[in-house]
């Protein structure tokens, strides 16, 4: 600090502000007249051009370009199958969710289902899904919502974990702008290419097989201490995002179906006694069932609960996601309700 | 609302622009114009606090007034302490509780309040101003002129901390006076350096440093993690607020204002003292005249010099942030401009070569202190440093990191490029514009939305 007591004295000099002598003021003029030139007019042709390509395919304004994507991120993806008019039915939640197989959905209930499941999402991203495919069908024939642990959680904000472009999937507006961006070009050559047929389409019923070639590497290891001696903590009964389902399944149309499905998950993972959320669980489980109840074609499946399925590591590719001999019996209890109309009420 | 963002860039500083030319013959009006902007710019990020940068604006300002109808200094005492009282309740309440919690050893209610963003920035410049009037160093300007002063936009978030008579001045000079073009045009590229640096250089490093310090948290880094964290934290540091200062001072001229440097190429500094005439310069000249000296500087006495440089750095690092491995990064940087003093008045000058590589080693280590989140995690990531994990690992983005280095040791600052009087090529026109436009399109991606999660 010291030395620039005496050699930093310039710097509480009174500033020069002064410019070249006045014949470069043209040069200069023209140089600021260039910037802007092609500062604005180049990020307004790519606007323009972005406007008319539609690069996440979401039929805001009209376009030359069919309907369809290539792109394999769920987040923008879902745009595009979220307005499929092909689909009548869909399937929400995160990557607990997305080895229901909307083909096999489909062939055992007589609709149609495409997956709009979004890894690594929570109820904010999952009811911002429900919105917007409902927003683009007028005839939802049924919804199947997968639900974890983050839908009894207490926070009204409803946190997300990671990013997700909730601009996407609301207002033109808010469309607009977000619609500037390396992103968005990446996505229009994208389009471009397929319209052309240099790429094929992604899955339009967006299915994502997470266990067929892929190695398997999970072991358990010991399953937690059960906390027996641990008292249990009194429940909290504020559910915030079950109060925001409310106000989504007052769009739903009374005869769709809805089939809430908390997945199962291996038993080291199972919440422990004496903590929080194994005290909210049963509550959370009731509130869920609650909002089904009464509802036609409508039911809840816990399947979050130590039992068989729970108990058995080669059900599981790692704690948390299931593999596809539990997909498969989840997508039949769910056809099963949506075809009979079970008993609304927790199925187990 | 950030410089970098697009609503900034395409709607407010064009329309702040327009307007204010629009007015530009009218003294009192464009300076309205400016002051409307700036609350429009500060309430963008958080309105509830306009009454709070205003209060203490105005209680600055009567206060000054006061002093200068009665002859009575106790005013512009009391002026200094509610300014300082400001800013110890809003960033150092929290703090302090928690300080005084470990000494008493009982657990104390916490404020939790949330932090008015710049409120460093305008308390120290009003805090300077007060100062300085108590010197006779300072008059007492019309309201108008003062609020525009801690207001201006361009400054107000992060600065460079200005001083009333470094832009007080300014603000009575037509900005269409003889050299508009050339203003605007050294405006205009000096903002997209700043911005690029910012959008291309240093968010792209966070995502290298980030993660790592975050997992040092929870285990010992490898050897090459340690090196990538704390390169890639040296460089993001430097092109984060060193770009912001650059697309500040490049705003100010497009309203025909120069605010001082703040950064003149530290990483090329061959000793600890030189780096603090070259790292955020109107903060270490603030620390200067306004702690240091008062404590007595370098002119009473060994002793004295060495508490006065530990203090002043001391505060120096706690106005960085309220926790301890702040100041403990102050303290570090006070001890070595003690001992870097020493040296030199032995007359024996290190070759520039090793006096850089011990000055960016020093400084380097003194980051990891700066951006771990407690002392035991910058103590694992020196370590780690210095190999005590062993040799494994590999640098992570070199490519990334060696430009982020090339940058930071050779583009000029904003004054260098300044004084270069840079030719109005229109190349230069054309590339800064399309760098500009292709940095506004990589802001619009926002944080990155596909990310590998796991298999799934």
């Amino acid at each position: 600090m010291e030395p620039a007591v005496i050699e930093g004295a310039e710097e509480s000099a009174p500033p020069a502000v002064d410019g070249p002598a006045a014949p470069q003021q043209q040069v200069w003029r023209r140089f600021v007249i260039i910037f802007l030139s092609v500062f604005f007019g180049g990020l307004g042709s790519i606007y323009a051009f972005l406007l008319v390509v539609d690069p996440y395919d979401t039929g805001r304004f009209p376009t030359p370009l069919r309907a369809g994507v290539f792109d394999g991120g769920s987040r923008t993806a879902n745009a595009s199958r979220g307005r499929d008019p092909s689909f009548n039915a869909a399937v929400f939640g995160n990557s607990r969710g997305q080895l229901l197989d909307p083909a096999k959905l489909s062939e055992a209930t007589g609709s149609s289902f495409v997956q709009l499941t979004t890894p690594g999402s929570g109820p904010k991203e999952h009811m911002t899904m429900m919105r917007y495919f409902m927003a683009h069908h007028s005839g939802v024939a049924a919804m199947v919502l997968s639900v974890d642990e983050m839908w009894c959680g207490h926070d009204p904000p409803l946190p997300i974990i990671f990013p997700f472009p909730f601009w996407l999937y609301r207002g033109d507006l808010e469309y607009l702008a977000h619609l500037l961006s390396t992103r968005a070009i990446t996505s229009a050559q994208n389009r471009i290419k397929l319209a052309i047929g240099k790429v094929p389409p992604t899955d339009p019923r967006g299915y994502v097989d997470y266990e067929t070639g892929r190695a398997r590497n999970f072991h358990p290891g010991l399953a937690a201490d059960a906390g027996d001696a641990i008292p249990p903590k009194p429940p909290n009964t504020y559910f915030p995002a079950l109060d925001q389902l409310d106000a989504v399944l007052a769009e739903l149309p009374p005869q769709a179906g809805f089939v809430i499905v908390m997945p199962p998950v291996h038993q080291t993972v199972l919440p422990r006694r004496g903590t929080q959320i194994a005290a909210d669980l049963p509550a959370c489980k009731e509130a869920l069932a609650r909002r089904v109840a009464g509802r036609p074609r409508s039911g809840f499946l816990d399947y979050l609960i130590d039992g068989p399925i729970s108990r058995e590591a080669d059900n599981f590719m790692d704690q948390q996601h299931y593999r596809m001999n539990i997909a498969r019996l989840i997508e039949a209890r769910i056809a099963a309700v949506l075809d009979a109309g079970a008993q609304a009420g927790i199925s187990r | 609302m950030l410089f970098q963002s697009q609503e900034f860039i395409l709607l407010f500083l064009p329309a702040a622009v327009i307007c204010y030319y629009g007015v530009a013959g009218s003294l009192a009006v464009r300076q309205y114009v400016l002051i409307a902007a700036s609350l429009v710019f500060y309430g963008w990020w958080d309105a509830r606090f306009i009454p709070l940068l205003v209060g203490q604006i105005g209680a600055t300002w009567l206060l000054a007034r006061a002093q200068q109808a009665t002859g009575r200094n106790v005013f512009l005492g009391i002026g200094v302490v509610l300014n300082l009282a400001s800013l110890a309740t809003f960033k150092y309440l929290d703090f302090l509780i928690g300080s005084a919690e470990v000494v008493v050893g009982i657990a104390l209610p916490r404020a939790h309040l949330v932090l008015p963003i710049g409120i460093s920035f305008f308390s120290f410049q009003l805090i300077s101003y007060l100062v300085d009037r108590m010197r006779n160093d300072a008059p007492v300007y019309p309201f108008r002129p003062f609020a525009l002063f801690v207001l201006l936009f361009p400054h107000l978030i992060a600065g460079p901390i200005v001083r009333h008579n470094e832009l007080v001045p300014q603000f009575a000079e037509d900005p269409r006076r003889d050299g508009m073009w050339a203003r605007i045009s050294l405006g205009l590229v000096l903002f997209t350096i700043g911005f690029a640096k910012k959008v291309l250089l240093a968010d792209r490093l966070a995502e290298i440093a980030d993660p790592l310090f975050r997992d040092a948290t929870q285990r010992v880094l490898t050897f090459g993690e340690a090196w990538s964290a704390t390169l890639a934290f040296t460089f993001q540091l430097f092109c984060d607020f060193s770009g912001y200062t650059e697309m500040a001072i490049g705003i100010a001229l497009l309203f025909g204002l120069l605010l001082p440097e703040n950064f003149r190429r530290p990483y090329l500094s061959t000793n600890l003292r030189e780096f603090w005439r070259r790292w955020h310069i109107s903060l270490s000249n603030f620390i200067r005249d306004y702690l240091y000296i008062p404590l007595g500087g370098s002119r009473a006495g060994p002793v004295r010099y060495v508490v006065a440089t530990l203090v002043a750095m001391g505060i120096c690092g706690l106005w960085h942030g309220a926790g301890w491995t702040y100041v403990a990064w102050g303290l570090w940087h006070g001890a070595g401009l003690v001992i870097c003093r020493a040296w030199q008045r032995r007359n024996r000058p290190m070759p520039a070569v090793i006096g850089w590589a011990v000055t960016m080693a020093f400084v380097m280590a003194g980051w990891v202190l700066f951006r771990a989140a407690d002392f035991h995690t910058a103590a694992s990531v020196l370590y780690a440093l210095v190999g005590g994990a062993g040799f494994g690992g590999v640098l992570q983005h070199p490519g990334l990191i060696a430009v982020a280095a090339l940058v930071s040791g050779l583009v000029p600052s904003t004054h260098e490029i300044r004084n270069m009087r840079p030719m109005p090529w229109p190349a230069i026109a054309a590339g800064a514009a399309v760098l500009a436009g292709f940095c506004v399109l990589e802001v619009g991606n926002g944080p990155p939305l596909n990310f590998i999660y796991f298999q799934f």
